[in-house]
């Protein structure tokens, strides 16, 4: 009898404890999401280059070692992935040491030597080259441990170096072949890639085998809500909104700012309106242009500019106008800068800086170069108008986007050139994309030779000398000389069904899709 | 006739041979590079320098046409695409066949529409159902494909969800860009039979036949149209041709992955790799064509059969 | 001619006219003759007096679009023609009757073998299998002096004069009760004239068919024909016998073109043709149609229509100087 009851009673127990590990697993919803995006994912392996597409899909199958959360955080503020924990040494050196059950989706565990060999595949790819300007040396130091050292201590670059490097399998990588590295590779993320049709669709699912399995350390990159993310792609704006309109799609990105009035006030869609980093900013040919030497023209062709005018013109119902040479999102944009003027509208000041600059009568014809696309020119002819009323005759030259990168180190070919920039952390970052005097070959990007503005900048950018006081410095004096400035900045925005209800936004200004939050009753509407 | 088969393929070669060496020289001269498209927007001056230095673009003319040209002669592959990273040949495979559907399936039903349509322009040359088919087929080549297949989506994707809107994941996501892509060609085709018509149904041998008592129905398509066929088939083989190179508007809407779109945005990224593969492919696939052609005018007329033995003939010896 | 229609063929009062750029031709003017089985009549008269539109309102194969009017009646056995529906006409298109036609270089289909548009014919008209058809084809090439080896070759292969006897080979392949001949000759050269004359003589004889053969030639008329009708502006102006026509020929226009013959006897400097061109048929003259060429033209001769004046049994014409001759 005693046995019988034992045996019944150890048969209870374990069915129940079985019954509580299902109960576990089939928490884990079998929800899907369709998501469409309006530029191809490009190359997806480990080291597969920069484009628009990838930055939505390859966090959800590769690790890093860390995970940065919106816009200018510092090293203490990241999120770990890889990394179980870090010590900044100084501000070129930093410990970090790894968790010890990192494994890919093939099962191939990661050490420290792994970590090591995906930082020198990535510089050796020749498509990380900010990375490969940023960092030094680094070097296992255990099994689980690793010692990295920077070559710069400008603001943000350590963040860099641990927030966007694929942690891949060195026994995977180096004798995967080029098509298992494109299309089915071992990621250490919480997706696998399951399929991808360049300019058609990719196909994730979860990966249950995802080596963190203890959810409270996972970034918010990591988290699996669902068993399968397809990613469609429409080039085309309208057909986006179709899809949304259509219900064949759970989201959409890039919903043109014309057509997103339909589903603001729709309780059927959630709207989320994002300042994605981008900027819009001019710059002078500084060296070989009636700008040269003449800060005086130069201011006043800006403050001929009505910046918010030139946003319009461009189709972006929804952003402002610039307050600095970067977006108001970067982490260290000072709230002051927003009270001041900057360069704000003013026809009278400008035509008295005209005669100030020598030419009160204006008489003067310059060639402003673009990157061609319809709304870019509507922009740009807003600004000819401008510019005309105040005696300054615009030839435009609209380029399509290679001959653009060619000609805009070329000060032959342009007077004024109108870019698009952007930040994923600070504005040190674009403050020295455009004017640090080591990265050109002619001085900057629009041509300055300027020793003070190189020496305010790397006060400024250097994380040491990081501050308030050597931001404002730089700033200042920028305006004062006018070598360029920022434009506006505007809104994209993402769309969804109204069963999403987070949209959590990185750094690069992206909603990465297994960042979202939806209700428990969700339901896809894809097919 | 086999013989003039070889003797047509084997001139295809230097041609092919022609089409590279000028598509790589173009790409050569035409300025930018996809080394800032690679890299990002964000990348400064000298790691673009850097990366450009590396991948070999700074190379004399001769040494990178070279390297090219050994690329396809001897290792037979386009090389690996410099925005994908993917093969450009694997890459024009896959893309390859939806492209054919669309070309293949859009000619077919701009044929099965245009040529009767043309026919009975023809039959009642001047009247009410000739001027009603030349107005129908003049709207379809005038309305931008782009457009009409806008409108077609609003009406069968949106307002009737009968068909999805865009994607090429079965079927009847074809459907709707084959009817956007066929009504252009219909009025070509139209317009094209109806004139060749005209010639032939005035000829001799069509009273002739009518004079033995064949059927009306009979006399139009099996004693005229035979015979106006041969410069309909010039026309659809020219179009059919162009259109394997990829219909690129109807793949930029509809999200079909064909080789038009592949092309284009290679274009616009400079990637050399993937242009040079993707333009000598059309080459290849045009050619072909074109050889198809001439081999069905060869089967519709025996007078053109003869024309292409008799240059083989003249090497056989005289029978005595 | 008789008001008699018992004849085998019998045509009355057929008027033609087409539209063309907005003007009216009157191509066949009241037009009337008889056949008797197995007789031919030739059809004689200038390029344009409307011989071969004559021959194709018979078949009904006139281009529908451009015709304006067709009048008359057309008894073939019988049988009414003119108000038969299409789909019995087609019946007997090929198989009843059926033409030979002028320009052999253009009469055949480039893209079809000889044998399968003789066998099309054939097929048509006769419940046989597509290889009976072919068979009889062959027949009907050997019959034509054509060896059927050359059945399956195409019209581009033949010279003018094999694919004329091609042509007569595809007329007769259903054994007609009557043959058209629309200036089978014309085209080919003297010798080779010769011999299709006799091949087509040869066969009608074998076959008993009745024959009209249009020409402007008179003496395949006079190697040919039993009866014959000459036209001049879509009329028939003088019709008989062939002896009536050589021996007796009446109408001054009839005299004219005898006249014209070069007589290989005579030594003369200058050949003697007819004065004049032939009307235009949008603007016919009132009155006799010949009035305007004609060397013995009265006032009388152009006020109305002339009827048929009878000058025998079988010989009619129509000009007033026959009945006044005849009264002399």
């Amino acid at each position: 009898m005693k046995k019988t009851l034992c045996i019944v009673l150890a048969l209870i127990i374990t069915l129940s404890m079985s019954m509580i590990a299902l109960a576990e697993k089939t928490d884990k919803t079998d929800k899907t999401f369709t998501f469409t995006i309006s530029s191809d994912v490009g190359d997806l392996s480990p080291f597969g280059g920069d484009s628009g597409g990838r930055h939505h899909t390859f966090r959800m199958i590769y690790d890093c070692l860390a995970a940065s959360y919106g816009l200018g955080q510092s090293v203490d503020q990241l999120q770990g992935q890889i990394a179980k924990s870090w010590t900044v040494v100084d501000s070129k050196t930093v410990d970090v040491e790894i968790y010890d059950y990192v494994k890919d989706s093939l099962g191939n565990h990661i050490t420290a030597s792994d970590v090591v060999y995906s930082y020198e595949q990535a510089i050796a790819s020749g498509t990380m080259e900010k990375l490969n300007g940023y960092l030094n040396s680094i070097e296992a130091t255990g099994e689980y441990t690793l010692h990295i050292t920077l070559k710069s201590d400008s603001m943000g670059a350590m963040e860099w170096v641990l927030d966007t490097v694929p942690i891949i399998s060195e026994a995977w990588f180096s004798t995967a072949s080029d098509a298992d590295k494109t299309h089915a590779p071992a990621g250490t993320g919480p997706y696998i890639l399951k399929e991808t049709v360049a300019d058609s669709h990719t196909t994730l699912v979860r990966n249950d085998d995802y080596w963190q399995t203890d959810a409270s350390l996972r970034s918010y990159y990591d988290t699996d809500t669902f068993a399968q993310i397809n990613i469609n792609v429409a080039r085309e704006s309208s057909m986006r909104t179709i899809a949304l309109e259509n219900k064949e799609t759970d989201g959409a990105q890039n919903v043109n700012a014309a057509e997103v009035s339909f589903f603001m006030d729709n309780p059927d869609w959630n709207v989320r309106g994002i300042y994605n980093g981008r900027l819009i900013v001019m710059m002078f040919n500084n060296d070989n242009s009636v700008f040269a030497n003449n800060p005086a023209l130069r201011q006043a062709v800006l403050y001929a500019i009505d910046a918010e005018s030139v946003r319009l013109g461009y189709g972006y119902m929804y952003g402002a106008a610039a307050r600095d040479f970067s977006p108001s999102v970067s982490g260290d944009f000072l709230e002051k800068w927003k009270n001041e003027d900057y360069f704000d509208y003013d026809v009278d000041k400008a035509k008295s800086l005209m005669a100030e600059a020598g030419y009160p009568d204006g008489g003067i014809e310059v060639t402003l170069m673009y990157q061609n696309s319809t709304i870019a020119t509507a922009g740009m002819t807003v600004v000819q108008s401008f510019l005309a009323d105040i005696g300054i005759k615009v030839n435009l030259m609209p380029c399509d986007q290679a001959l653009f990168n060619s000609y805009k180190y070329d000060n032959t070919k342009w007077d004024i050139i109108v870019d698009s920039k952007s930040t994923s952390d600070f504005a040190t970052a674009v403050w020295e994309n455009c004017f640090d005097t080591k990265a050109f070959e002619n001085g900057s990007a629009c041509f300055t030779h300027d020793e003070k503005l190189q020496e305010l900048l790397e006060a400024a950018a250097s994380s040491a000398t990081h501050s308030d006081e050597t931001l404002d410095a730089f700033h200042s004096y920028l305006k004062e000389m006018a070598y360029g400035a920022g434009l506006f900045e505007y809104q994209t925005f993402y769309v969804y069904q109204s069963g999403v209800t987070e949209a959590p936004q990185d750094g690069f200004g992206n909603i990465t899709v297994s960042t979202l939050g939806v209700a428990d009753n969700f339901q896809t509407l894809g097919r | 006739m086999i013989r003039y088969i070889v003797k047509r393929l084997l001139l295809m070669i230097p041609i092919l041979v022609g089409v590279a060496i000028l598509i790589f020289t173009l790409m050569y001269f035409v300025p930018g590079d996809p080394v800032e498209i690679i890299l990002g927007s964000a990348a400064t001056q000298a790691q673009v320098e850097a990366v450009r230095e590396e991948m070999g673009f700074n190379q004399p003319y001769l040494i990178r046409l070279g390297n090219f040209l050994k690329g396809i002669l001897v290792n037979h592959n386009f090389g690996n695409s410099y925005i994908y990273g993917t093969s450009v040949a694997g890459e024009l495979a896959s893309r390859f066949p939806r492209t054919l559907t669309i070309a293949a399936f859009s000619i077919i039903l701009s044929t099965l529409i245009g040529i009767p349509l043309g026919i009975n322009a023809a039959i009642h040359a001047n009247k009410a159902p000739d001027h009603i088919s030349m107005f129908v087929s003049m709207i379809g080549v005038s309305m931008p494909n782009f457009w009409l297949a806008l409108m077609l989506v609003v009406l069968f994707a949106l307002n009737l969800h009968w068909l999805p809107s865009s994607g090429d994941k079965g079927w009847n996501y074809y459907i709707l860009p084959v009817v956007a892509n066929a009504v252009g060609g219909i009025a070509g085709i139209a317009r094209l039979t109806r004139s060749s018509m005209l010639e032939v149904i005035h000829a001799d041998y069509v009273t002739t036949a009518r004079s033995k008592g064949v059927s009306e129905r009979s006399v139009i398509w099996q004693h005229a149209l035979p015979n106006a066929l041969i410069p309909i088939i010039t026309m659809l083989g020219g179009r059919f041709g162009g259109q394997l190179g990829g219909t690129v508007v109807i793949e930029q809407v509809f999200s079909i992955p064909g080789v038009g779109a592949y092309l284009i945005n290679s274009i616009n990224n400079r990637d050399y790799t993937a242009v040079q593969g993707s333009v000598l492919y059309i080459a290849f696939t045009f050619s072909i064509v074109m050889l198809l052609v001439d081999l069905v005018y060869a089967y519709i007329d025996p007078r053109i059969k003869a024309q292409y033995e008799g240059q083989s003939k003249k090497l056989a010896p005289k029978r005595r | 001619m008789n008001a008699n229609r018992s004849n085998f063929l019998s045509v009355r009062d057929l008027v033609v006219e087409y539209h063309s750029e907005g003007e009216i031709v009157h191509a066949v003017n009241g037009v009337s003759f008889d056949l008797g089985m197995g007789q031919t009549i030739g059809l004689v008269g200038e390029t344009g007096a409307g011989k071969t539109t004559i021959a194709k309102a018979l078949l009904r194969i006139l281009p529908v679009h451009s015709v304006e009017n067709i009048a008359g009646s057309v008894m073939l056995a019988g049988k009414e023609l003119m108000t038969l529906p299409e789909g019995e006409m087609q019946q007997l298109r090929g198989r009843a009757l059926s033409m030979i036609f002028q320009d052999p270089m253009t009469a055949l289909n480039p893209v079809k073998t000889v044998a399968d548009q003789i066998a099309e014919a054939v097929k048509l008209h006769n419940n046989v299998s597509k290889g009976q058809a072919l068979d009889r084809a062959k027949e009907m090439l050997q019959m034509v002096g054509i060896s059927p080896d050359r059945a399956g070759e195409y019209p581009h292969q033949f010279s003018g004069g094999m694919k004329q006897r091609v042509v007569i080979a595809m007329a007769l392949a259903c054994d007609p009760q009557l043959l058209i001949a629309d200036e089978p000759t014309t085209a080919l050269d003297v010798t080779i004239q010769a011999q299709v004359l006799d091949m087509i003589n040869d066969l009608k004889k074998k076959m008993n068919t009745s024959m009209i053969m249009i020409t402007h030639d008179l003496g395949v008329v006079a190697e040919t024909c039993d009866t014959v009708a000459v036209t001049y502006a879509g009329q028939i102006i003088e019709y008989g016998t062939k002896e009536d026509i050589f021996d007796r020929p009446t109408h001054p226009y009839t005299v004219g073109l005898f006249n014209a013959l070069p007589n290989m006897n005579a030594n003369v400097r200058r050949l003697s043709p007819i004065d004049g061109l032939p009307p235009d048929p949008t603007d016919l003259p009132k009155g006799c149609p010949f009035s305007p060429r004609c060397p013995y033209v009265t006032d009388e001769c152009r006020r109305g229509a002339i009827d048929d004046i009878f000058i025998n049994d079988t010989h009619t014409c129509r000009c007033i100087r026959a009945g006044r001759k005849e009264e002399k």
